[in-house]
């Protein structure tokens, strides 16, 4: 199994393919009656919007795995209405942050993207605890 | 009329930053360095305005691993399973 592959299974297994039942009303009952899985859906939906009102036909993810891992996928049509994805890794690890795309070698995250992910990160935490942990 | 002009250009300001943000973080500019991005999407103020500015001497990979450790930590001390 490629890498591509390997993080579009890990996104749809964590995520399913159609989480709009959130979307309503994100926490409808008390946290401890959700599953992992299914609040780290919810995290995904905020982590979704951090960036923005995405174009048409373009869906995105981005969530917090677990305590050493990030994930980006993006999913759009290209020219041909061919289905394209993308999936990154962010992996921390001896003091940096490591990034495994498809068909790539880990590599170090330095300098803008260091700072374009710490600030997504800090954007994604103080949004998940406001609107999804004090929620209860 | 000037203050609405003035919150919309704002807006589209924070609009861009956090979209080219997407795309950076996505990996669809190549190196991802500062050379391969559209500067003029990035503005300092957009930027400053949705991300509070750090000290100098911060380590942004230690606060990182800090929050993800947290998230990952709330996420299981909350759910059920």
């Amino acid at each position: 199994m490629n890498n591509n592959n390997f993080f579009s299974k890990i996104t749809s297994f964590v995520l399913g393919q159609n989480n709009s039942k959130y979307s309503q009303k994100r926490i409808s009952r008390p946290l401890n009656k959700y599953s992992q899985r299914e609040l780290l859906r919810i995290e995904s939906e905020i982590g979704a919007e951090i960036f923005g009102v995405l174009p048409k036909g373009r869906r995105r993810e981005f969530f917090c795995l677990d305590n050493k891992t990030w994930i980006w996928h993006e999913e759009w049509l290209d020219e041909k209405s061919k289905l394209q994805h993308i999936t990154t890794k962010y992996v921390v690890r001896d003091n940096k942050i490591l990034k495994s795309r498809p068909g790539v070698h880990y590599t170090e995250v330095t300098g803008e993207e260091l700072k374009n992910l710490h600030d997504a990160v800090k954007i994604y935490h103080e949004r998940v605890v406001r609107d999804i942990y004090s929620a209860d | 009329m000037s203050v609405e002009t003035n919150y919309g250009s704002k807006e589209k300001s924070v609009d861009a930053a956090r979209e080219n943000l997407a795309r950076v973080l996505m990996g669809g500019v190549d190196s991802l360095t500062q050379s391969s991005l559209d500067k003029s999407e990035v503005t300092e103020p957009a930027l400053h305005s949705v991300v509070p500015e750090v000290d100098s001497g911060y380590n942004m990979t230690d606060e990182i691993a800090r929050v993800s450790e947290y998230v990952y930590n709330l996420r299981r001390n909350s759910s059920s399973s």
